[in-house]
């Protein structure tokens, strides 16, 4: 057995270790309405559990490499007619449970919410909605506005690279913004559910660990981990997502330097053999949860002595 | 003996080209192209438009006869993933390799080059008169189903 492999085994025994030593056996399975999901082991009932909302329509006005705005196409719009209450209004009548209230972003990575925090805490207060907000950067302002509306959860996507802000997102930011907006939103009190997007820079790994190392100084709710997924109609279209063994050993490293958060591995990443393949590396690595996993990795987690959980919310509503 | 003598009719209905000459299975929304004892199935291009954009198609173990209803293979899509269950009863013959290797071509060519497999019919006598055919019934059918898609949001309207 060459010395790489025995190293590789030794990074999984660890983390999986720690997992072990710091978790109970519960290991979550997420399938959000976000898409219809059934596989043999685990069949989407309530497929309104969670919607997402993007307050700003498909509008963005960043023109991010990766996404260019395609990330909102399959959010429900904001209801100009009946507000944001409103339509949450409605749909809790039909079983809704929790929301992601989302939208594009300004120039400044901003998502507008604060036009409608006073809706956010009606939800909150009269419907009793489980709220995840998904911010981008915030001010002072916001995070005051947010935990002024009690929201259960508040997700952002963390970049740890300068370059990547740059060349991918086009932002006027910088690295420190991110840190500076978790500083923000921890001080006032809110749950932290940051999320780091593996191979963000066309397929290649650049700030990843530097986030890491940013977010692990926050107490976090929530790691969420996704892959870059290759989408059509955007400049990354044809860019090839991360190779499987930089993600495994992400995952084995994130396990190792947040040995008592929870770490999920969230809905996006590419599909087919690449999706069985790290979500089996997830397992392994002794992540806490995985959103839509691939068929027979609900079977492999008992191999593992886990005991599966399920949920039709997203994992950024977290491990509540 | 079921088909043979179809003609390929191409009919537009709201924005979808939808071949009327074709059986379908309403409950799967599969089209099956039935000639003799054998069927050529594939995906209507409504399923192909409410799922996204394909991009997996992986089949069960194929050495078996499979009931109507039962799953062969499951498909993963970018708003979907879920088994593809047997429109009618019988054997797979043939997968569509492309379709394995670029499962987009099931949103490209819905009819075409996006075909999923070959069956031969095992209970046809019995099956077939449950799916819907006919050009009347078909578009009668699609128009009901996308009126269904649009309530529940699949669509838009």
């Amino acid at each position: 057995m060459d010395s790489q492999l025995v190293a590789e085994q030794s990074l999984m025994e660890k983390a999986f270790a720690i997992r072990k030593a710091n978790f109970s056996d519960d290991i979550k399975f997420y399938a959000p309405g976000l898409k219809s999901y059934n596989i043999p082991e685990f069949e989407q009932k309530k497929p309104n559990a969670f919607l997402p909302i993007s307050i700003t329509g498909n509008a963005c006005a960043l023109d991010c490499d990766h996404c260019d705005t395609k990330i909102l196409d399959p959010m429900i719009p904001l209801d100009m007619k009946d507000g944001l209450f409103g339509m949450c209004e409605k749909m809790a009548g039909q079983g809704t449970e929790s929301v992601l209230i989302s939208g594009g972003s300004m120039k400044n990575g901003q998502v507008p919410f604060m036009k409608h925090i006073e809706d956010i805490k009606r939800i909150k207060d009269e419907l009793g909605l489980k709220i995840i907000m998904h911010t981008g950067l915030v001010s002072e302002e916001m995070a005051e506005g947010l935990a002024w509306a009690g929201v259960d959860g508040v997700a952002l996507d963390i970049i740890g690279a300068q370059e990547t802000i740059e060349q991918v997102y086009h932002m006027n930011t910088t690295v420190a913004d991110f840190d500076a907006t978790l500083e923000r939103l921890t001080r006032h009190g809110l749950s932290i559910r940051p999320h780091i997007i593996l191979g963000l820079h066309y397929g290649k790994f650049l700030g990843e660990y530097a986030a890491l190392e940013m977010i692990k100084k926050y107490p976090t709710h929530a790691l969420i981990l996704v892959i870059l997924t290759p989408m059509q109609d955007t400049p990354m279209k044809d860019v090839e997502p991360p190779p499987t063994d930089e993600v495994e050993e992400f995952f084995q490293k994130a396990r190792i330097a947040m040995p008592d958060s929870n770490i999920l591995v969230g809905c996006a990443r590419p599909g087919g053999n690449y999706k069985k393949v790290v979500d089996l590396a997830a397992v392994s690595a002794g992540l806490n949860g995985i959103a839509y996993p691939a068929e027979g990795i609900i079977d492999f987690s008992k191999t593992k002595g886990l005991q599966p959980s399920f949920y039709e919310n997203s994992c950024s509503c977290g491990i509540d | 003996m079921w088909g043979g003598f179809i003609i390929r009719t191409m009919t537009k209905i709201d924005k979808y080209d939808v071949d009327t000459g074709l059986f379908y299975d309403q409950k799967e929304h599969f089209w099956v192209k039935i000639s003799g004892n054998t069927a050529r199935i594939g995906m209507s291009p409504l399923i192909q438009e409410t799922s996204g954009a394909f991009v997996a198609v992986q089949m069960n173990d194929l050495a078996k006869e499979f009931s109507k209803g039962e799953a062969f293979g499951s498909i993963e899509a970018e708003k979907h993933v879920g088994p593809l269950k047997m429109p009618l009863s019988g054997r797979v013959l043939k997968i569509n390799d492309e379709v394995i290797e670029n499962p987009r071509l099931i949103n490209y060519d819905p009819y075409g080059d996006g075909w999923i497999a070959e069956i031969e019919l095992t209970n046809a006598d019995a099956e077939v008169p449950g799916l819907i055919f006919g050009d009347h019934n078909v578009v009668q059918w699609f128009e009901t189903e996308l009126k269904k898609f649009a309530d529940k949001g699949w669509i838009a309207n």
